[in-house]
């Protein structure tokens, strides 16, 4: 998947929502605000594949081929058209949604102008014995080319992210350019919205990696944002654990072992779509972590969950010392 | 008898005269050595000559970094090309007609497009699949233009002419699809424009023409589906509007 962070419009009421400190608990009711989507301000980027409307372009085509591949030839190289004008349904949605704490975050501000920003990063010190890590408050040091997870053993690298290569660490300024980029297609207003917060976020920089399974039927990105604020990086992920869960339309994904806060949810399972879509969302301290997989249905999600963990292990927040 | 003595004497004399040589080669040989010797001695007593000054002054060592060199123009530049935004290397949509997507296209995505969309994953996966972009427009006579560029990772094993010769296999056994042509200025390009319709129930039938070349590692393929026949040639004008932006 190319892009992690697009849109969604939540069209709840942001009171529901309260200040961060009320998702303490993860919320075993969908907050009243969120419910099914309203109808009157569908959310841009949710529910069924959007750019998917048959009336209005002649027939996606199906065509009647036989599959009459030559003998010897591999049935992957097969490849008449399937279907078209359809740019990526779900795989829209899901990709819609990562963005949907983000904004959900600037709706709660009212806005988000960032009247509460979240203390600046101490300038604590300690003597570091290794090129990376974590200080006690949760602020990471070191490269996040180091913080990413080395490709293991079971996997190599994957396809690029645009123009960003299969690995790559970005400043501040291209990880701001690469979330903006993602949210492109959103309106003028949840564009504005979404501005606020990555303001409020003062990110430092991003690290992205792809990763594709040896058994070639899995691709996972992972990035990386880290961000000076923590309490935004910590909302971020509730958030969008209580969206997907309010939604319903998202079929539940499988848990991070060590890291309870960690959400997943996969693809609605569509008879038309023949690849399944994951997509995590966590936080380890400074650090939001966003994990999206693709693989052929039905999705063997626990290589993809293992390859989380290992993530989130090597970069797990400390704690406040007390 | 004399010549006794005479005979005894003669061996005496060169006995002497070879010393004498001897001696003569042996002083020769230690004057030398003795000579050699004392020259290095005093040369090695004397203090060095001190070497004439340099004619010129030193160079001075810029501080800082050199100029960066000036960025090649682009049409020089290939590297540029094969490792630029996709995005803006595809063909624009014409002005008035309707774009439909312009984006990147995923792994995932491009999978999809194919018959077999699990096959192709997994395919795609085994052949080092990059990255991809997908345009599509619709004109005014609602006539649908699509324009992929993709590429693989694929230096070592070259994928795409092997993927392009299966694709025109296909494609030319494949009834829907009428003459060809081959794409001017490409190693194995080709276009088929389609005479006859695809129909699935419930939906108009429609021509579909395709096409298909490479540059560098860029696959190009494009599509023209309409409601009428679709010319080769049709085939061919959008395949050469992309191909002047690689």
């Amino acid at each position: 998947m190319s892009d992690h962070f697009p849109p969604a419009t939540p069209g709840q009421d942001p009171q529901a929502f309260g200040p961060p400190a009320a998702f303490d608990q993860p919320p075993a009711d969908p907050p009243a605000g969120f419910g099914p989507p309203p109808a009157a301000d569908p959310p841009a980027g949710f529910g069924p594949p959007a750019s998917f409307d048959p009336a209005a372009w002649p027939p996606p085509t199906s065509p009647p081929y036989p599959p009459e591949a030559p003998p010897g030839v591999v049935a992957a190289a097969v490849r008449s058209r399937r279907r078209r004008g359809i740019a990526l349904g779900v795989a829209a949605a899901l990709v819609a949604l990562a963005a949907a704490g983000g904004i959900g975050y600037a709706v709660t501000r009212g806005g988000g102008d960032g009247t509460k920003d979240a203390p600046a990063a101490s300038g604590a010190s300690h003597p570091r014995a290794k090129a990376f890590g974590a200080r006690s408050g949760g602020s990471h040091y070191g490269s996040l080319g180091l913080m990413l997870l080395p490709v293991p053993d079971d996997f190599d690298p994957g396809p690029d992210i645009q123009t960003y290569g299969n690995d790559a660490v970005l400043d501040a300024g291209r990880a701001q350019d690469l979330m903006r980029q993602n949210v492109a297609s959103l309106s003028a207003k949840d564009r504005k919205a979404y501005d606020a917060t990555l303001r409020d976020m003062h990110i430092e920089g991003a690290g992205l990696r792809t990763y594709q399974g040896s058994t070639d039927d899995l691709v996972i990105s992972v990035q990386i944002l880290q961000m000076r604020n923590k309490v935004l990086a910590r909302d971020d992920t509730r958030l969008f654990a209580a969206i997907t869960k309010a939604m319903h339309v998202f079929r539940p994904g499988p848990k991070i072992t060590g890291h309870p806060y960690a959400t997943c949810v996969l693809s609605p399972s569509d008879r038309e779509e023949k690849i399944d879509s994951m997509l995590c969302r966590a936080t380890e301290g400074d650090l939001l972590v966003t994990l999206s997989a693709t693989a052929p249905k039905p999705m063997d999600t626990t290589a993809a969950a293992g390859l989380l963990a290992k993530q989130l292990d090597r970069i797990q927040d400390p704690g406040e010392a007390v | 008898m004399p010549g006794g003595a005479f005979n005894v004497k003669q061996p005496n004399a060169v006995r002497r005269r070879r010393r004498t040589a001897l001696i003569t080669t042996s002083a020769a040989v230690l004057g030398v050595l003795a000579g050699g010797l004392l020259g290095y001695d005093i040369q090695d007593h004397r203090a060095p000559t001190p070497l004439p000054p340099l004619t010129g002054a030193m160079p001075v060592q810029p501080a800082g970094a050199g100029p960066v060199p000036k960025a090649l123009p682009l049409a020089q530049d290939r590297d540029a090309v094969y490792r630029g935004d996709l995005l803006k290397l595809l063909v624009p949509t014409p002005k008035g007609d309707k774009e439909e997507n312009r984006s990147w296209m995923s792994l995932a995505d491009y999978a999809e497009d194919f018959e077999n969309p699990a096959g192709a994953f997994t395919g795609l996966v085994d052949h080092q699949y990059q990255r991809g972009a997908d345009a599509e427009w619709t004109d005014r006579k609602s006539s649908y233009f699509t324009v992929h560029l993709v590429q693989y990772r694929d230096d070592a094993a070259p994928w795409t002419p092997q993927e392009m010769l299966y694709q025109a296999n296909l494609a030319s056994g494949d009834s829907h699809y009428g003459a060809s042509l081959d794409v001017p200025g490409t190693v194995d390009g080709q276009v088929w424009g389609s005479a006859h319709p695809q129909s699935d129930p419930g939906y108009e039938p429609i021509y579909s023409g395709h096409g298909q070349a490479r540059v560098g590692n860029i696959y190009v393929e494009v599509w023209v589906d309409a409601s009428k026949p679709v010319k080769a040639s049709a085939v061919l004008a959008l395949m050469k509007k992309q191909l002047v932006r690689l």
